[in-house]
């Protein structure tokens, strides 16, 4: 497999979203102090990432998601409000949040996004896939994926002659958590361990290195805050990924190797 | 003749400080003498004004100084020993207007406060009483009494066109203003008393009967995640029994003008604001009045530096800014409450 010139890949997620460091910490600044910080962090360590923003974040923090652009980085949406999650619930509602997203973001930062990562881990169904190709979003990374395949592969929306590219299910990913939300998105989390952490981010770039495949980290700006240890960790994994000689993953180089 | 007022700008993370600017340049007898950034850094000062009616305007201090062709200084007391001005105007975030006006007054200037002016009565009037207590002008802005349109409405209300006000819809169509300082609710007053400037203020204005009673609803129905409202209603009694409705609409992505409307009917005719045109209805037909043309923001300046000059009294202006102050408030807290707030008559 061939990632871009690299024998395999890492995609590092950053979500953009204002309304957890509000809902988990009570400060919704917090996430612009963060990704300020990690944008200078990027920068020492000459990374460009992939960042995932909230729409209403885009609203909230213009500024913010321009700088995230002028550094050189990829934008694509997290949905507009974060709340509820898009699974389950009327394509009439999903499509209005995905234009509103779309459009947020576009006017932010001038750039159409052509990807959207759905929040609460994936949680997604077909509407979600129908609402984002209605607007022109082509990948769509959600628990709904192709099994069998490493890269994106196209979806048929059902009921529909709707196309969209959804994410390889060989690959494999993991988050960064908190015991601020224990019960959050159908998963118990624990408390942030820089320890274990460091170990199974980096065994997953080792998975990837040896299998050839992708490994996936989702990194939440707020959570930078507040989980002690945990801007290392982030700084260690970019290195060892860096050192390794992974492609650091964006949609828009994803959408090319479909 | 008047000697020349020096005239500086404290803050430059406003839009004001560049509207002021423009305008000072522009008026005869004033000598703008510069501006104060206060030391604040060249991206928070570009994030602040990056907004889209200010696309004409500079983002930096360098370009304000070649713009407006004036020194720029890294803080008040430099532009004060430098620049020698009689009078300030507050261009800085909301929650140190009264800060920077205090000291203005303390340091013997007099001062020019954009809206929002004050977040609180009790902020409005220890600047106004210190202001008075050192025989200096502090002046509240309230823009639409110098807007040709509403000027011009209020003109035919108080010429008796539509007789006595009885019933009014004031609707104004405004963005949330985000971005920079203002996402910090911290540091901005909040959409209802920046916009509330506005359409409270043109209540009162054409209403001619001041509020008793106000009933308010706000909710955030397509800005969830951001701290403000994004919809505001206001039924509003007046002491006269004359009723009025005030609309804040700050949720819209597409253009929609008959949302920045309003009416006022009268026992004896009617007036009509649609976009920028004033429509009086009489038994006799329908007229259109001719809006004239001029600045408002340095008519607004230049009323305010007359009255510095020696000619006129602050008080009724102040007055006419606290009685917006305290509708735009009891709004505020009606829809955080859900009560009705009365509102006492007070004397000017």
């Amino acid at each position: 497999m061939d990632w871009h010139g690299h024998s395999f890949a890492f995609k590092l997620r950053i979500d953009v979203e204002h309304v957890e460091a509000q809902r988990y910490t009570g400060d919704y600044r917090l996430t612009k102090v963060a990704v300020v910080n990690l944008l200078d962090l990027l920068a020492e360590l000459d990374v460009k990432l992939s960042f995932c923003v909230l729409g209403i974040t885009a609203e909230m923090f213009p500024n913010l998601i321009a700088d995230i652009v002028d550094a050189g980085h990829e934008v694509y949406g997290h949905g507009m409000y974060h709340e509820p999650a898009f699974q389950g619930r009327p394509l009439n509602e999903q499509r209005h949040e995905m234009r509103r997203m779309r459009d947020s973001i576009a006017s932010a930062c001038g750039v159409q996004v052509q990807g959207i990562g759905c929040p609460h881990h994936g949680m997604a169904d077909e509407h979600t896939l129908q609402a984002a190709a209605e607007m022109g979003i082509t990948y769509v990374e959600s628990r709904i994926r192709d099994t069998e395949a490493i890269v994106p592969q196209w979806h048929t929306v059902e009921g529909t002659d709707l196309k969209v590219l959804v994410p390889g299910g060989q690959n494999r990913g993991a988050s960064d958590y908190t015991d601020r939300r224990p019960f959050w998105a159908e998963k118990h989390e624990e408390a942030f361990s820089p320890t274990y952490a460091r170990q199974k981010w980096m065994a997953d770039i080792d998975w990837a290195k040896e299998n050839g495949l992708m490994a996936g980290l989702v990194v939440h700006p707020w959570m930078l805050m507040i989980n002690a240890g945990e801007v290392q960790v982030v700084k260690d994994v970019i290195r060892y990924a860096k050192d390794e000689g992974a492609w650091f993953a964006t949609v828009k180089g994803l959408i090319e190797l479909a | 003749m008047a000697k020349k007022l020096r005239v500086g700008i404290i803050g430059a993370v406003s839009s004001y400080s560049l509207h002021y600017a423009q305008a000072l340049n522009g008026l005869p007898d004033v000598d703008f003498v510069g501006m104060t950034y206060l030391g604040r850094d060249p991206k928070y000062i570009r994030d602040a004004l990056n907004l889209p009616w200010l696309t004409k305007y500079p983002k930096t201090i360098e370009g304000y100084a070649e713009t407006f062709g004036v020194p720029v200084y890294e803080s008040v007391e430099e532009l004060v020993e430098q620049g020698k001005p009689d009078a300030l105007c507050i261009c800085t975030e909301d929650y140190l207007r009264e800060k920077y006006a205090m000291l203005t007054v303390g340091l013997g200037m007099h001062v020019f406060l954009p809206k929002p002016f004050a977040k609180s009565r009790e902020e409005a009037e220890r600047i106004f009483g210190a202001a008075k207590e050192k025989g200096l002008i502090a002046m509240p802005d309230l823009p639409q009494r110098f807007r040709p349109l509403w000027a011009t409405a209020m003109d035919v209300v108080l010429g008796g066109a539509i007789g006595r006000p009885i019933s009014g819809h004031f609707a104004m169509a405004h963005h949330l203003t985000l971005g920079g300082w203002k996402s910090d609710t911290s540091m901005a007053a909040g959409p209802e008393i920046e916009v509330g400037f506005y359409a409270f203020d043109a209540m009162r204005m054409l209403m001619q009967s001041e509020p008793v009673r106000v009933t308010g609803v706000g909710d955030n129905l397509d800005h969830r995640g951001i701290p403000y409202i994004d919809t505001g209603k206001c039924l509003v009694t007046c002491a006269n029994g004359a009723l009025a409705s005030v609309d804040l609409v700050f949720s819209m992505h597409h253009p929609f003008p008959p949302a920045r409307s309003a009416y006022v009917i009268g026992d004896e005719g009617a007036l009509a604001i649609v976009g920028n045109e004033i429509e009086v209805h009489t038994p006799d037909g329908v007229e259109k009045r001719d809006v004239p043309t001029w600045n408002h923001t340095e008519r607004e300046l230049g009323a305010w530096l007359d009255v510095c000059q020696g000619g006129g009294d602050p008080l009724p202006m102040q007055e006419e800014g606290l009685r917006t102050l305290d509708l735009i408030l009891a709004y505020k807290k009606s829809h955080e409450t859900g009560e009705t707030i009365l509102l006492g008559e007070r004397e000017a």
